[in-house]
């Protein structure tokens, strides 16, 4: 029986062996492709994360991606411009990556962050943790910060991915060859357009951002405003336009409210802007189309222009 | 704890070898201690009303032994009243109450029966099947009482298939924790690879097709009938691989010890080419105990045929309600009893049918009855009969609108890669049982086929899913 034993052990450790050479392997195989796309949405959220070296740099979540046209700063303000949101993020996943834009000797000329009305409000437990985990996995064996990130957030995700490495890039391999096989790029310097409209009707009642406060979420949004106006970067916050009714200041908003404020920094607050919420500006209820964004571009541009923010 | 997490992976990794380690005279107890661990795990008080009805039935099992006549039968029923009254309370008292509400509402009376927050005990209705069979067995003259406590209560909590089944006989499984079990290096390898494929089944088609689900099934209003027969398909994948993945996983974890575990499911999706074969080969164990302990105990087939009609449905209707107290769970069975009984009467015209079709008519035959199964399924997903009726409506009526790709996009992508990977290795190993991968007898096929699935394990699967379907039941 004792041979047995052996065998089995001896069997067991050759599998392991193999599978570690084919994991690290396969692993960094598929990092090099993925860091490497040359369009597409995944292309867009690496050169934020790693060099974004242009003027204006616009943060948030779907509704900064979908809302905030590069082009159209660069046109009207003459200087480049990129938009690092990414869809289901928050302020967590941007403070993360707000570092790579700061470090080195290039300075952005002014970082716009756009919020949402629930921004720092309690993130679902489990199921937010899971969203941002499968946002950050795939760079926590080359970026520090989303190192920091994970360890935080989601300890063991980045255990898991720190032994296997096909892990860290688990359910990427479609999206890598689409990306790669694809002719046109629908991501404008991270701006996705959103065409037509899904919106029918009066606009919603928003009710959420009531379920309490993520402290978590609040000390990031903190970090990231104090990071900024500490590095002294023109800070813009705004809350983009939603097709809602007027609500009063949710908690989460509140505080908000009051940390901007800590920092003298100003909250630009088009949400119900009655200018804006109208049916064919939206594409869904928080996200404009291409006909809204480029509208509430050209407005956040004008503005900036008029106050003389960016020093030449 | 559940299977696919790293906690039962370290589990089952020390259970295991302490088993192996530890003298077989103490194999008993540490397994006994290894499933209360296990089941405490969830949460630990409900541990006393699995041993109360352990108490109750081991005790049961001896004086039916013993007696004879109307005082067998007492004991019996006395067993039967304690498991059945556990599982009322547990898992129908506010369906009940909440019936008992609506009527007295129709008649302007006010319930005075208060409403309770119960929190179902994971795998209540497994267990207490398992544990009635042990009596009705022993009441049978089938099975000789247990008068080891231990290995009585261990025939009850047996971690690997307590709180998901397979549903056991005690002819079955009692004797072998008796018998003395030794390292098998061919036996554990083959339970590590049952094990894998069950992991497979369900972190990469279940959890990975569950996602899309989800998403059409919570928000119906939303989507297009397509999206919705799409979604209604892809359950039928889902449950199925959730719950066979389960069964594998503990089947193979028990054989891996030494334990024989009876088949659960035999590849029943696209395979099945009529609804009582595709009964036959689904959830075997509860089909087979209702058989056993209902069907037949009302008769079976033995009355004539419309009491052999009324029986189906009424065992299939049962059997719904034993997955949950819902009337979506009743209509479920309803519709399967229904449909079963009209494949009975329809049987001298199908065949005519699949005479004209020839060679082609098995192919057409598995595509059908597949078509109609996932139907039902409906009412199993969706929150309430409201909702389930609106999917049904709108895919009947094929529902305008865009057919939904899931988020991102590539998910759609994903979930058709895994079905289809499914259908193809279920085909391999239902007609081609000769042609083997992982069991291959050359060692360089053999090892391919391993790095093959782990690579696609880490790649493809699913590790947040979270629970099995099948611990709600």
């Amino acid at each position: 029986m004792k041979s047995q034993y052996l065998k089995f052990i001896k069997k067991v450790i050759i599998l392991l062996a193999i599978m570690f050479v084919v994991d690290r392997g396969l692993g960094s195989i598929i990092e090099y492709y993925f860091q490497n796309e040359p369009l597409g949405d995944d292309a867009a959220f690496s050169h934020a994360i790693n060099d974004p070296q242009e003027d204006i740099l616009i943060y948030g979540s779907s509704r900064a991606v979908h809302t905030y046209d590069p082009k159209v700063f660069t046109d009207s303000l003459g200087v480049s411009c990129y938009n690092c949101g990414r869809n289901s993020s928050n302020v967590i996943y941007h403070s993360a990556i707000l570092p790579a834009a700061l470090e080195g000797s290039h300075k952005p000329k002014v970082i716009i962050i756009d919020l949402f009305a629930k921004e720092i409000a309690y993130r679902s437990g489990q199921a937010g943790n899971d969203i941002l985990a499968g946002m950050i996995l795939p760079y926590v064996l080359t970026n520090q910060h989303f190192a920091q990130l994970a360890q935080e957030v989601c300890p063991n995700e980045l255990k898991k991915a720190k032994v296997s490495k096909l892990y860290a890039y688990n359910s990427l391999i479609l999206s890598i060859i689409s990306n790669y096989s694809r002719r046109d790029n629908d991501n404008i310097n991270g701006y996705q357009p959103l065409r037509g409209s899904k919106v029918k009707g009066e606009p919603d009642v928003f009710t959420s951002g009531r379920d309490g406060i993520d402290q978590y979420a609040r000390e990031k949004l903190e970090f990231f405003i104090k990071t900024v106006t500490q590095a002294g970067i023109p800070l813009i916050v705004i809350i983009s336009p939603m097709y809602v009714k007027p609500f009063e200041d949710n908690e989460s908003l509140k505080l908000t409210k009051d940390i901007l404020k800590k920092y003298n920094v100003d909250l630009w607050d088009y949400s119900t802007d009655t200018a804006y919420v109208k049916q064919p500006l939206f594409y869904d209820v928080n996200h404009m189309n291409t006909k809204g964004a480029e509208k509430f571009s050209q407005e956040i541009a004008s503005r900036i222009k008029e106050m003389g923010i960016i020093k030449k | 704890m559940v299977f696919n997490s790293l906690v039962f992976v370290a589990f089952f990794i020390i259970v295991t070898s302490l088993f192996f380690i530890l003298p077989h005279k103490y194999r008993w107890a540490l397994l006994l201690a290894a499933s209360c661990y296990f089941y405490m795990y969830f949460l630990p008080i409900y541990i006393l009303i699995l041993g109360f009805t352990i108490l109750v039935d081991y005790v049961a099992g001896i004086y039916i032994a013993k007696s004879e006549g109307r005082r067998r039968r007492l004991f019996l029923v006395f067993s039967l009243i304690a498991n059945i009254g556990v599982l009322a309370f547990f898992k129908y008292y506010n369906f009940l109450n909440f019936n008992i509400t609506l009527l007295m509402g129709d008649f302007g009376y006010k319930n005075p029966i208060p409403h309770l927050d119960i929190l179902l005990p994971v795998g209540l209705s497994f267990h207490t099947f398992q544990a009635m069979s042990y009596t009705i067995e022993v009441y049978r003259g089938h099975q000789k009482p247990e008068k080891h406590f231990g290995i009585y209560a261990l025939y009850v909590m047996f971690y690997p298939q307590l709180v998901a089944g397979p549903i056991e006989r005690p002819q079955n499984i009692l004797h072998q924790f008796h018998e003395e079990k030794h390292f098998d290096y061919d036996r554990v390898v083959e339970g590590l690879r049952i094990m894998l494929w069950g992991f497979i089944k369900k972190l990469i088609v279940a959890d990975r097709i569950g996602i899309y689900v989800d998403a059409v099934f919570n928000n119906a209003h939303y989507h297009s009938g397509m999206s919705m027969i799409i979604a209604t398909f892809f359950f039928a994948f889902r449950v199925y691989c959730d719950f066979s993945g389960y069964s594998d996983i503990a089947i193979g974890a028990a054989k891996v010890m030494g334990y024989d575990l009876m088949t659960n499911f035999r590849r029943p999706i696209l395979v099945s080419k009529s609804f009582q074969e595709m009964w036959q080969r689904w959830h075997i164990s509860l089909n087979t105990w209702f058989r056993d302990y209902l069907y037949f105990s009302l008769g079976g087939n033995r009355r004539g045929s419309l009491m052999k009609a009324f029986n189906m449905v009424f065992v299939f209707a049962i059997s719904g309600l034993w997955h949950g107290a819902s009337y979506n769970f009743i209509l479920w069975g309803l519709c399967n009893g229904v449909i079963i009984v009209t494949e009975n009467l329809l049987n001298p015209f199908l065949r005519k049918v699949h005479k004209f079709l020839g060679f082609t008519a098995n192919f057409f035959r598995r595509i059908t009855v597949f078509a109609i199964f996932v139907i039902p399924g409906v009412f199993f997903r969706a929150a309430n009969f409201e909702d389930a009726w609106y999917i049904i409506k709108s895919m009947f009526t094929l529902k305008p609108g865009g057919l939904f790709r899931g988020e991102p996009p590539s998910a759609f992508g994903y979930s058709l890669f895994a079905v289809g990977f499914l259908i193809v290795v279920e085909h391999i190993q239902e007609f081609y049982p000769n042609f083997k991968v992982i069991s291959n007898d050359n060692v360089v096929i053999r090892y391919t086929g391993y790095v093959l699935l782990l690579t696609l394990l880490l790649t493809v699967g699913v590790f947040s899913g979270g629970q099995f379907i099948y611990f709600q039941f």
